[in-house]
């Protein structure tokens, strides 16, 4: 959620009245700004575990009210509370921890922006109605909150209109991913190691087909990232939720390379093989197709 | 950079408004009380 949390923290104006606006839009945006702390000075993956997973919100949130009545002034649990409610507000629109790396968890409507546009002008909406009932019923004073309102609307407009422009992919909210299968299957009798993989789609667990996934060939397993075209290796087996580090996309082109002895792949890897020693003749090229290359 | 100034808009657009809503209040609530100072004769 984006615009949505700041409508989240004028809501909450009214439980602590003394409480300034400032921090308790930037503890409602408080993971966020973790996310972005922890990206200097360079990207790294992964960072949700310490930003936005249910522990990280409790420590965060708790570390924030803490700091915030350590000055000895008013409305530290609002802080709290308003660190905290990010976590069910982005639960709306993205995917996140619970607690741990893996399942992330959620309804992932950015991918739907115009959905999310929808979500979050309603919240909006409903925010700025809270909001206004912490001031007298003035008409002045309305105007105000209704300019506050659509200044909010429109930039989650143009965020969704960025999304929609950036990010084509699939819509994956979590119960989707949760059904995703892994590639790489571990087999007990072949040690740490020992990992197959099955070329062909499953439709289900069945036992049988569990049998049947363990006589693939051993193998890396490639995920090309179908917005950016970034590549991600896995030797064993790949996690059920996987985003890319680049543009955090979750959808993929899967690619499986034998990396073991297989009658197929070495078949095809003959059919295949060509000499790259300097000197040696190429065996499909005559002597004049040399000749009009070396004449060009 | 972009990640910033996103995380930096809600929050000027807020405390904007905010400054805009107490600023108002407090004219409005400077204004009744001159005019509930004033003698009734003179307050319309």
């Amino acid at each position: 959620m984006y615009a949505g949390h700041a409508a989240v923290a004028i809501a909450l104006k009214r439980r602590a009245p003394r409480l300034p606006i400032v921090p308790l839009v930037l503890a409602a945006f408080g993971p966020d700004w973790l996310e972005l702390l922890f990206a200097l000075p360079v990207k790294r993956e992964g960072m949700a575990i310490f930003t936005h997973s249910i522990p990280a919100v409790l420590i965060g949130g708790g570390l924030a009210a803490g700091l915030w009545a350590a000055t000895r002034r008013p409305g530290g649990s609002t802080i709290f509370l308003a660190w905290l409610l990010h976590w069910p507000a982005d639960l709306l629109t993205g995917r996140k921890p619970v607690l741990f790396r893996d399942p992330l968890i959620g309804l992932d409507l950015y991918k739907i922006p115009a959905v999310d546009f929808a979500l979050e002008s309603v919240v909006i909406v409903i925010g700025c109605a809270l909001y206004a009932r912490a001031y007298p019923p003035r008409g002045e004073l309305r105007r105000v909150i209704v300019i506050l309102g659509a200044a909010l609307i429109a930039i989650q407009g143009a965020v969704d209109v960025a999304l929609s422009v950036m990010r084509n992919s699939e819509w994956t909210p979590s119960f989707a991913v949760m059904d995703r299968r892994p590639q790489l299957h571990p087999l007990s009798d072949h040690g740490r190691a020992g990992f197959r993989m099955h070329f062909a789609p499953r439709p289900s667990y069945q036992p049988h087909e569990e049998a049947m996934a363990k006589d693939g060939p051993r193998g890396i397993v490639t995920l090309v990232c179908l917005t950016c075209g970034k590549e991600k290796f896995f030797t064993g087996e790949v996690p059920a939720a996987v985003s890319c580090e680049q543009c955090g996309s979750t959808v993929f082109r899967t690619f499986a390379t034998p990396t073991e002895p297989d009658e197929a792949a070495i078949d095809a890897l003959e059919a295949q093989a060509r000499s790259m020693a300097y000197g040696d003749s190429s065996p499909d090229t005559t002597r004049d197709d040399v000749h009009d290359l070396d004449a060009q | 950079m972009k990640l910033l100034a996103a995380l930096l808009a809600p929050v000027v657009i807020v405390w904007l408004a905010d400054w805009r809503l107490r600023a108002r209040t407090g004219v409005i609530e400077e204004e009744d009380a001159r005019i509930r100072r004033l003698p009734r004769a003179r307050r319309r």
